[in-house]
């Protein structure tokens, strides 16, 4: 029974359709990877699905419909995500930027806090920073980290709104090979403790070797979808990855990895130079 | 000859002299040259053309009707094509004698008094607040039997001139190229070879020059004087807030319209229908309309959130969390409550002032240095809550302090009320937005003599269980004289409360989160921050802070008047804010020292002859030199001084640490390095 549920959603931007029809499932502790080639569409079906831009269809978490929700209300509810470019808030500490998603008090307690009440920070977020391994960086402000550093935190302060999935928008873009497969590690024991993952990443070696099943998107429209060994092996992934000419039936030369050369280089084929905005 | 008909008269004088002229005039005399036998001497007059029968000659050359009748002899001309000018391309000029659409025989020119330029006269005009536009060039379309028309563009057709230009140049040259690859993306254009700096300059003075020619050009038709002209800029940011910032075409467009409805208004107000106040028509109904119209252009262009990718222009100075609190509250309250006591009266209440100052100063720390929400209408409310103090006081007898707590709530429901009507808006815009809505209040409110009115209003002072706590109390401090200290302890205990309020605000989960949208609106909101709830709380508490203030200035003067609380004030008031640090409490008593005669413009006066005038303009060179050289402003400098100074500190100790452990151990390696010490 999947917890988190996506059907036929559609963003259009005058004429342009960014994302037609997509339908997806996430079970819980699930790792879902959702994956494509650049202008696929998958941040905007994050930001679909978080409710930052307006999109037809439903989400649905825990049998709870988010459609027409603002973007906090639907966080509050249990559905975290994390940016591209981190977008952490600036002024604050890391462990106050964690607090922010932790914390959701009520107005009688935000009328005490401002006169003075303190209150220590939740124990989800020491939780989320030893969980991402950031217990040192606590009191350090965004600007001081570094880039790998800072996608961590991002992941950090989703986690600490013990949401029930997050949404991970290319956490491991700027981590090198080593950082990238400590991030895998982190994220698959965050899955194993039942908060599901939807995975969004170019890292074909972290994709394939984490997520329990795959979501391909090319020009807003779903093309594959199933376990890594299946989707890996699609003629029409591979053509949306490389070209058609790249399709060869059946001699994709497969590593010991489990991954095919063709999708372990992060973005062959696809011109390198401008990353998606966001 | 003379300048004139009868005698020398100015006004009809036209701007042109030559020495043809005197031959000219005498052609009158050329009939003396015929001979008395002349048909010209001798014939029997006949009726005129006009005393026969109505007439009506069509002259298309010149364009113009002429018809008469016989009734009374009057001759009129219809002009539909002769001004004064030259043909295209000379540039159009005005000339109202020439450009009028009717002239009789029985009609003289209307003429201004002596040394005054002719003013414009028959013809559809804009009415503005400051007289009607004039007519441009005439360009006649046919004149035909009966008829005869003609087109034209007031003065504003300039303006349209303009904006194509402006439009050409950033279309199809290599200067609005770089222009708008360098405001797209300045690294990218740096890259591209293009300096954003020099880029930026030449925009500058290209916006410069427009500005001063629009001025040169509006000058005549509107008044000039310190606040009309730059109070201007108020329609013309609504009109580019509907542009977007970036469309000439509806900026331009939007702009001419705003003029049109203005000019309804105007015309509107001078009907016998339209509500008056005290025998004017009701006041600030433009200016009210100009803010209603931002709204609308606003919640029709605004998002709720911004959208991906979406530049948000933030350059706000970082929020430190505060260390300690009491210890640097309790040396300053005692410092300011000797200083209240011992202090000459003059500058007693130029320390009064200061804290009336810091207490609205610190409304901006919470909304723009916490929220990174420009607004300007603070001072606004300020007043509102001052006039309102005054009607419950003195008409409804409420006594005090409820009087004082009960007007700044509706003050502060006034600004909640505006900032909620501005919630989907950020940043610049909002500031234009707060701009016009603190000019409706200012319009609308402070000068309608039934609110307020630019005399004043009394303000009783306030009296707690039979004592006066007003500046005019029993206790006068050391010289006897008003303002006297108590009323100095009543404002220091409510800026002492608030500011203790405000720096603690930053330590609790609000204050986090009003810093999380400010850094960032998308992913507060991601993170599950009701990004409208923080900012409505945040207009809460600061329209609070403000009309909390407003009360005290009421207070303190015994009088509320519109003049204390003017627009311009608060942009002053603002720059003040940057200048001491808009993110910090420290910050704040620091502008509250600097405001409108408080202690620093007082010593200046009173020991240099520095006026207040002069005060402001040190004011405005000192921002400038703040937003280049010191972002933070005065407090955050001083804050960033002394972390450094801390760190110093522990890396020294830890280095002489170090150093003992180096000698105790001889050398062993377990002394850790002074820099990880230091961390």
């Amino acid at each position: 029974m999947s917890m988190f549920k996506v059907r036929s959603l559609g963003v259009s931007y005058g004429g342009v359709h960014a994302l037609s029809d997509v339908t997806l499932d996430v079970a819980e502790g699930q790792l879902v990877g959702l994956i494509g080639p650049n202008g696929a569409g998958k941040t905007t079906f994050v930001d679909a699905v978080s409710g930052l831009v307006g999109a037809r269809g439903r989400v649905e978490l825990d049998g709870e419909d988010l459609t027409g929700m603002p973007p906090h209300a639907r966080a509050r509810r249990g559905l975290a995500r994390t940016f591209q470019s981190s977008e952490l808030f600036e002024d604050l500490t890391v462990t106050e930027n964690l607090r922010v998603t932790a914390e959701h008090p009520s107005w009688v307690r935000v009328f005490g806090e401002t006169f003075g009440r303190r209150t220590p920070p939740p124990s989800a977020v020491a939780d989320a920073l030893t969980t991402l391994g950031l217990q040192d960086f606590a009191d350090a402000s965004p600007g001081e980290l570094s880039q790998g550093q800072r996608k961590l935190v991002g992941v950090a302060r989703a986690l600490a709104a013990r949401p029930r999935i997050i949404c991970l928008d290319e956490p491991a873009a700027g981590l090198d090979t080593a950082e990238s497969a400590e991030l895998g590690r982190r994220l698959r024991a965050v899955a194993d403790a039942g908060t599901a993952l939807l995975l969004i990443d170019h890292d074909m070696g972290l994709v394939m070797g984490i997520c329990d099943q795959l979501v391909v998107l090319e020009f807003g429209k779903v093309i594959a979808a199933g376990p890594p060994s299946q989707v890996r092996d699609d003629p029409a992934v591979i053509t949306a990855y490389l070209g058609a000419s790249a399709v060869q039936p059946a001699d994709a030369p497969v590593h010991d990895g489990g991954t095919p050369s063709s999708l372990t280089t992060g973005r062959p084929g696809v011109p390198s130079s401008a990353p998606e905005t966001s | 000859m003379s300048l004139g008909w009868y005698r020398s008269f100015l006004p009809v004088a036209q701007a042109y002299s030559g020495p043809a002229s005197p031959y000219w005039a005498s052609k009158a005399f050329l009939g003396l040259l015929l001979p008395a036998d002349h048909a010209v001497w001798t014939a029997p007059e006949e009726p005129g053309p006009v005393e026969t029968a109505d007439r009506c000659l069509a002259l298309p050359a010149p364009g113009w009707l002429l018809h008469s009748t016989a009734a009374d002899g009057i001759v009129r001309l219809v002009n539909h094509g002769s001004g004064r000018l030259p043909p295209p391309p000379t540039p159009p000029q005005d000339s109202p004698h020439y450009t009028r659409f009717a002239y009789s025989t029985a009609a003289a020119p209307e003429t201004p008094p002596d040394d005054e330029s002719p003013g414009p006269d028959n013809h559809i005009a804009l009415l503005g607040s400051s007289g009607p536009s004039r007519r441009g060039r005439i360009h006649p379309l046919y004149v035909h039997g009966r008829q005869a028309a003609s087109w034209h563009t007031p003065l504003a057709g300039l303006v349209i001139a303009v904006a194509l230009a402006l439009g050409a140049l950033y279309r199809w040259t290599r200067f609005g190229l770089a222009t708008r690859a360098a405001s797209e993306n300045e690294q990218a254009a740096l890259l591209a070879g293009l300096s954003p700096n020099s880029v930026s300059l030449a925009n500058t003075l290209l916006s410069a020059l427009i500005a001063g020619l629009l001025g040169v050009l509006a000058a005549p038709i509107v008044q000039v004087d310190s606040v009309t002209l730059p109070l201007q800029v108020v329609p013309a940011l609504a009109a580019a807030l509907f542009a977007g910032f970036t469309s000439l075409w509806i900026a331009c467009s939007a702009g001419i319209l705003i003029g049109v409805m203005q000019s309804v208004v105007y015309y509107l107000s001078t009907q016998s229908w339209f509500p008056t106040d005290n025998g004017n028509a009701m006041p600030g109904l433009q200016q009210l309309l100009i803010f209603i119209l931002m709204i609308i252009a606003l919640y029709v262009k605004g998002a709720g959130l911004p959208r991906r990718g979406e530049l948000v222009e933030q350059r706000l100075p970082a929020v430190p969390l505060p260390d300690r609190l009491l210890r640097p509250a309790v040396l300053a309250t005692a410092a300011a409550a000797l200083a209240l006591i011992v202090l000459p009266f003059d500058f007693r209440q130029a320390l009064t002032n200061s804290l009336i100052g810091a207490i609205i100063v610190l409304s901006y720390v919470v909304i723009t240095g916490y929220v990174g929400q420009i607004s300007v209408m603070q001072l606004a409310l300020s007043g509102t809550a001052g006039f309102v103090l005054s009607h419950l006081a003195t008409g409804l007898h409420i006594p005090f302090p409820f009087n004082a707590l009960g007007a700044t709530l509706l003050a502060t429901l006034l600004g909640v009320a505006a900032g909620i009507s501005a919630l989907r808006v950020r940043g610049v815009s909002l500031a234009v937005v707060t701009l016009a809505a603190a000019l409706a209040m200012e319009q609308a409110l402070f000068t309608n003599t039934s609110f307020g009115g630019t005399a004043g209003v009394t303000v009783l002072p306030p009296r707690l269980f039979g004592v006066d706590l007003g500046p005019g109390a029993a206790f006068r401090g050391l010289d006897g004289n008003e303002p006297s200290p108590l009323f100095g302890f009543l404002v220091l205990s409510v800026a002492v409360a608030l500011g203790l309020y405000v720096a603690n605000l930053r330590r609790t989960g609000l204050g986090r989160r009003m810093l999380a949208v400010r850094s960032n609106e998308r992913a507060a909101a991601a993170a599950g921050v009701n990004v409208r709830g923080v900012k409505i709380a945040a207009f809460a508490v600061s329209s609070f802070i403000a009309s909390a203030a407003g009360t005290l200035y009421g207070y303190n003067f015994g009088s509320v008047s519109a003049v204390r609380f003017t627009a311009l004030a608060a942009l002053g008031l603002i720059g003040f804010a940057y200048i001491g640090g808009i993110t910090m409490v420290s910050g704040a008593v620091i502008a509250g020292l600097m405001s409108t005669e408080a202690l620093i413009p007082h010593a200046l006066d009173k020991w240099f002859g520095i006026k207040g005038s002069w005060a402001l303009l040190f004011g405005g060179i000192s921002l400038i030199v703040t937003l280049i050289a010191n972002p933070d402003g005065i407090a955050g400098a001083n804050h960033r001084r002394k972390k450094a100074k801390t760190a110093a500190r522990a890396a020294k100790t830890a280095q002489a640490l170090a150093e003992n452990a180096t000698s105790d151990t001889a050398g062993a390696e377990t002394a850790p390095a002074p820099e990880e010490v230091a961390r």
